[in-house]
C-alpha cells in the first residue's frame, strides 16, 4: 500500500517536475537570446542519503559499511529497518548504477543497473542482521583504465518508477560515490611505458619512466625516487613501471649517500631541480608541459629515506632554495626503511603528508633497541600532518628495491622474497599515491582497513605475509580523546576528561625502549617501543596488561567531545608488547571490546575483532636480547560510530559520555599486554 | 757480555732504550710483510692518476667541505669487509689526513676506486706525495661529519698502530699503470674542466677493476643531457 501511494506521489512529482521543466525551458528560451545559457543546476529533492554498501560480518555488528571493494570481492548491501520500521513488509528494487553527482542525477535520473537488471528485495523486521543482501558476487569490474576505482551509487527505488526521484534512497549521488570497485592494484596500468637513462652531470644520473602517450595526457604528477647506500638508481623498476603505467612520471636518481644523509638530501633537491629545469631536453623534450610541478612526491630508501625528509626540512627551514619548484609543490614524502642519523631537528617531515615502510626482518636498518638511528618510526612520529605507515613481517632491507645483485639483508623467520615484497609494494603504493598525490579517495581504505580482510587480489598469500597499517588524518579530521601527549597523570586524558583504570601495570611514558635490547623486564614498561628517539621525540603512550580477568579503561568525555554525530569512526592505535609473558603466552592476534556510553545510560559494545583480525603478534624474530619478538608493531583500529547505534540497545551518538576499552575473557583475548595511543574520533 | 754487570744501571737503561729506539725505527722503515699486507684494511695501491681541474670542486666527504682543484684518482685493494655497503655508519677511508671519496663500494673483490683531493702545487700538479701518504680505514662514521681535526687524529692513530704508506715502487707502478690505461697526456696528468668530467674516468676504472660493481660504472656513463 505504501509503495502504491508513493508511486502515485511520484507520478505527480514527475508531472510537476515536467511542468517545471517546461516552464524553465521556456524561461531558458526566453533568456537565450540575450546571452549564454546557464546550466540548469538543480538536484533531486526528497532523497534519503545513507550508506548501503558494505560487507557481511560473522559477528555483531553483523555488517560493515565500507566504500572500497576489490574486484572479485562480494558486494553486499544492508538496510536498517530498526531505524526505518515503516518499510518493513515492502518490496523494492535495488539498483547499482554508475556514479553521478547531484547535478548529474538531476540531469539524467534514469536508473540503469550496471549488472543488467535491478534486484528485488524485501524489508523485514530485525534491522541490519536480517536485511542484508548480496548485490554482486565479485563480477563487477573495477577497470577504469589509468585511474583507480570505478565509482558506483546504489539506489533503492521505492516507487519503482525506474528513475531516481522523490522518496528514493541513495548511497552516493553526491561528490562522492556510494562505493568504488578497485581493479587489482598489483596489476600494471594501461599505459605503455617509456624508460630512459641520462645524466645531467655528476650525481645527476636519472632513470625516467613515463607513459608513451604522455603528449595526450596533460600534466602528470612527478614521483622522485632517492635510493639508499650501496643501492643504485636503476633498482626501482617496480615503482617506476607501475606508477607510470597509471599516469605518473617517475624519476629515480643517482643519490650521493656514501658521505651521509645530508649529502643524500642535497642530491634529492638538485635532481628534482635539474629535472624540472631541463624538461625541454630530457627525453627529447617529450615531457615539456606534461609534468605537474605542483604535485611532486619524494620517495627515498634507507639513507635516501632519511634524505628526502631532510630535503623537506631544508626547504622548510629555508636553508635550501630551489630554482624550479617550491616547498608547496612537495605534496607527499615516503620513506622506505629510513635511517635517523640527524634526529628531530633535521630529519623532520613537519606537516607534509608522510608515509613510512618498515621491514620486520630488516638486518640493516634493523629497528633494534640498541641502534637509535636504525629505528624507522622516529621519522613517522615526527610528522605533524596526515601520515600512514605499513610494516611487513619478514621483509628484509634489500627487498624493497628490485635488484638481485644486492643482498636482501634479512634476519628472522618466514622471510619474504624480493618478488613478494615488490608485489606487496605495488599493491599498496598505488592507492597510497592516488590518495596523497592525486586526492583520489577510492583506495583510501587500503591505508587502514585490516589487511586480513581487505587487500588486492594478486598479493602474495603465504602465511608469512603479515601487514600492519597505521593511518592518521589531518588534525582537522581528528577529535582527540587521549593521545597521551599532555596531562601525564594516568587518571587524566589529554582532552581533559577523567580516566578510570583497573587494568594491571598501567604506565604512561615516552614510547622509547630505554635500553639496548628487547629482553623483557618487569622494570621496563616501554620495552620494545621504538617510536621515540629520546626526549626530542615527544611521542608518548600507555601500556598495561590483564591476565585472565576482565579489566577496563574508561575515558570520560568532556562536553566538547560528546556529540559524535559529525565524526565517522572511533580510532585508536595499539600494539602487543613484544616478549612480555602475557604476549608470548598466546600467539596470535589480540582482541578487545570497545564500549560507548551515552548520557541516558545506554551502552553499545563492539569487538575490534568483528571486522577481521586484531592486534598482531609481534614478528617472531630473535636477537637484540633474549626471547622472540621484534620491535612493537602498532596498527590503527577503526570502528564506525554508526555501528554502535545499531547494536542492541544502541547509544545516542549526540550524547556520548564515555568510551570504555574492555579486556579479558569476556571481551576478547583472555590475557595480554598492550600499548595504546591516539584514541580519537575521526572522519575521512 | 752482560751489559748490566759492566755499565751503571741507569746508563744501561738508556742504552737499551737507544737500542730499542733504533730497533723500532728499523721496524718502521721496513716494508710490510705479505701477512701484514693481507691483514691491513688497505692492502695495495693498484692505480694512481693525478688530475687537475679548471673549475674547483667541493669535497663533500668532509664536514668543512673544502674546495679542491687537484688530486688523484686511485684504485685500491682493500679488505672487502671494510666496504660492505650498509645504511648505518661505515668505516671511513682516509688518505693521510683527508677523507677519500669512494666511487664504488667494492665489497665483492675489495677493489675501490677513490678520489683523493689535494692542493695544487706551484708546478700545477697535485701536491700530494702518494708514497708518503698513509691510506687506512678509520672508525665507522659518516664522512660528511668528519672534521679536519678528526681526520688528523685518525691519521695519528693509524700511524701509531703501525700503518705505513705504500712503498714508493708500488706507487710508481700504480702511476705507470694509470698512464698505460688512461693514455694521459702532458706528463701523465689529467687536465679536466670540472669535477663532472672525472666521473667518466672513474666509471671506466670501476668497470676495469671492480666489474662486480658494473651497475655503478655504467650508471655513471649514461648519456649526458646538456
Amino acid at each position: 500500500m505504501h509503495s502504491d501511494l508513493l508511486r502515485a506521489l511520484s507520478a505527480v512529482t514527475l508531472l510537476a517536475g515536467a511542468l517545471a521543466s517546461d516552464i524553465r525551458a521556456q524561461t531558458i528560451v526566453g533568456t537565450q537570446s540575450v546571452g549564454p545559457r546557464a546550466p540548469a543546476a538543480r538536484s533531486i529533492a526528497g532523497l534519503t542519503r545513507l550508506e548501503i554498501a558494505g560487507r557481511t560480518l560473522s559477528t555483531a555488528p553483523n555488517f560493515e559499511f565500507v566504500q572500497s571493494f576489490f574486484q572479485t570481492e562480494t558486494l553486499d548491501g544492508a538496510l536498517d529497518t530498526d531505524a526505518h520500521p515503516q518499510w518493513i513488509g515492502t518490496n523494492v528494487d535495488v539498483y547499482v548504477c554508475e556514479h553521478k553527482d547531484e547535478f548529474g542525477w538531476a540531469a539524467a535520473p534514469a536508473l540503469i543497473d550496471v549488472r543488467g537488471l535491478p534486484q528485488s528485495i524485501s524489508f523485514v523486521a530485525g534491522g541490519v542482521p536480517t536485511n542484508r543482501f548480496t548485490l554482486d558476487s565479485g563480477f563487477l569490474s573495477g577497470d577504469v583504465g589509468a585511474g583507480l576505482g570505478r565509482a558506483l551509487d546504489i539506489v533503492i527505488d521505492f516507487d519503482g518508477n525506474g528513475v531516481l526521484s522523490f522518496g528514493d534512497w541513495i548511497d552516493g549521488g553526491t561528490s562522492e560515490p556510494g562505493l568504488w570497485i578497485l581493479a587489482p592494484t598489483t596489476l600494471q596500468g594501461p599505459y605503455t611505458i617509456v624508460e630512459t637513462l641520462y645524466s645531467g652531470g655528476s650525481f645527476l644520473g636519472q632513470n625516467l619512466y613515463y607513459p608513451a602517450n604522455i603528449a595526450s595526457l596533460g600534466e602528470l604528477p612527478l614521483v622522485v625516487v632517492s635510493h639508499g647506500n650501496g643501492h643504485n638508481y636503476q633498482w626501482y623498476d617496480h615503482i617506476g613501471f607501475h606508477l607510470a603505467s597509471y599516469g605518473y612520471v617517475v624519476m629515480s636518481h643517482q643519490n650521493n649517500t656514501v658521505p651521509g644523509v645530508v649529502q643524500a638530501s642535497t642530491t634529492t633537491l638538485t635532481n628534482t631541480d635539474y629535472f624540472l629545469g631541463n624538461l625541454g631536453t630530457i627525453a627529447g623534450g617529450a615531457l615539456l608541459g606534461h609534468v605537474d610541478v605542483n604535485r611532486i612526491a619524494w620517495m627515498g630508501h634507507s639513507r635516501g629515506g632519511e634524505g628526502v625528509v631532510i630535503a623537506y626540512d631544508r626547504l622548510f627551514d629555508g636553508t635550501y632554495t630551489p630554482v624550479n619548484f617550491s616547498i608547496a609543490d612537495i605534496v607527499f614524502v615516503s620513506s622506505i626503511a629510513p635511517t635517523d642519523f640527524q634526529g628531530a631537528a633535521v630529519a623532520n617531515p613537519h606537516g607534509v603528508p608522510y608515509h613510512l615502510w618498515t621491514g620486520g626482518a630488516d638486518s640493516d636498518v634493523s629497528g633494534c633497541a640498541g641502534c637509535n638511528l636504525c629505528q624507522t618510526f622516529h621519522l613517522h612520529e615526527r610528522a605533524t600532518g596526515p601520515r600512514s605507515s605499513i610494516s611487513l613481517h619478514g621483509a628484509g632491507h634489500g627487498t624493497f628495491h628490485n635488484s638481485s645483485s644486492s643482498g636482501i639483508f634479512a634476519a628472522g623467520p618466514c622471510q619474504l622474497t624480493r618478488s613478494e615484497v615488490n608485489l606487496l609494494m605495488k599493491a599498496y603504493l598505488l592507492p597510497l599515491v592516488e590518495w596523497y598525490v592525486k586526492g583520489n579517495p577510492a583506495g583510501r581504505e587500503c591505508l587502514w582497513r585490516q589487511w586480513e580482510s581487505f587487500k588486492s587480489p594478486g598479493v602474495p598469500s603465504s602465511v608469512c605475509v603479515v601487514v600492519d597499517l597505521m593511518h592518521r588524518e589531518p588534525a582537522l579530521d581528528r577529535l582527540v580523546i587521549d593521545d597521551f601527549e599532555s596531562n601525564f597523570d594516568l587518571t587524566l586524558a589529554s582532552s581533559g576528561g577523567s580516566v578510570g583504570y583497573d587494568v594491571d601495570n598501567a604506565a604512561e611514558g615516552l614510547l622509547d625502549d630505554p635500553n639496548t635490547v628487547f629482553t623483557e623486564s618487569a622494570s621496563e614498561p616501554m620495552n620494545g617501543m621504538t617510536f621515540s628517539g629520546g626526549v626530542a621525540d615527544a611521542t608518548r603512550g600507555l601500556v598495561f596488561d590483564w591476565n585472565s580477568n576482565d579489566r577496563q579503561i574508561q575515558f570520560a568525555l568532556v562536553p566538547g567531545l560528546m556529540d559524535t554525530t559529525a565524526w565517522k569512526y572511533l580510532s585508536l592505535r595499539a600494539c602487543q608488547a613484544t616478549r612480555h609473558p602475557l604476549t608470548t603466552a598466546d600467539q596470535g592476534d589480540l582482541t578487545f571490546t570497545v564500549r560507548l556510553r551515552d548520557a541516558l545510560g545506554g551502552t553499545a559494545s563492539i569487538s575490534i575483532g568483528a571486522y577481521g583480525g586484531g592486534i598482531e603478534e609481534p614478528y617472531q624474530r630473535t636477537g637484540c636480547g633474549t626471547g622472540a619478538g621484534w620491535a612493537n608493531e602498532w596498527e590503527t583500529v577503526r570502528i564506525p560510530l554508526a555501528d554502535f547505534e545499531r547494536m542492541s540497545g544502541g547509544v545516542d551518538r549526540a550524547q556520548i559520555v564515555g568510551v570504555d576499552l574492555l579486556f579479558g575473557p569476556t571481551h576478547g583475548s583472555a590475557r595480554g599486554r598492550l600499548g595504546l595511543d591516539d584514541l580519537a574520533f575521526v572522519r575521512d | 757480555m752482560n751489559i748490566r754487570s759492566t755499565i751503571p744501571f741507569g746508563l744501561a737503561v738508556l742504552l737499551l732504550a737507544g737500542f730499542g729506539t733504533l730497533a723500532l725505527r728499523a721496524t718502521e722503515e721496513r716494508e710490510a710483510t705479505p701477512a701484514e699486507r693481507e691483514s691491513a684494511s688497505v692492502r695495495r695501491i693498484l692505480l694512481a692518476q693525478p688530475f687537475v681541474l679548471e673549475r674547483a670542486a667541493r669535497h663533500v666527504w668532509r664536514a668543512e667541505q673544502p674546495t679542491y682543484d687537484a688530486g688523484y684518482l686511485v684504485v685500491l685493494e682493500v679488505d672487502p669487509a671494510y666496504v660492505v655497503a650498509r645504511q648505518t655508519e661505515e668505516p671511513v677511508l682516509y688518505a693521510g689526513a683527508e677523507t677519500v671519496e669512494r666511487v664504488n663500494h667494492g665489497s665483492t673483490n675489495g677493489r675501490v676506486v677513490g678520489l683523493v683531493p689535494a692542493a695544487r702545487g706551484a708546478d700545477g700538479m697535485p701536491s700530494l706525495d702518494l708514497a708518503a701518504t698513509t691510506f687506512f680505514f678509520g672508525p665507522d662514521a659518516l664522512p660528511e661529519r668528519v672534521r679536519e681535526i678528526d681526520a688528523r687524529h685518525e691519521l695519528q692513530r693509524a700511524v701509531r698502530s703501525g700503518t705505513k704508506p705504500f712503498p714508493a715502487a708500488e706507487v710508481a707502478a700504480a702511476r705507470a699503470r694509470a698512464t698505460d690505461l688512461l693514455r694521459a697526456t702532458l706528463g701523465g696528468v689529467l687536465r679536466l674542466a670540472s669535477r663532472d668530467d672525472l666521473d667518466e674516468i672513474a666509471a671506466l676504472l670501476v668497470l676495469e677493476y671492480a666489474p662486480e660493481d658494473h651497475e655503478t660504472g655504467t650508471g655513471m656513463l649514461v648519456p649526458r643531457v646538456r
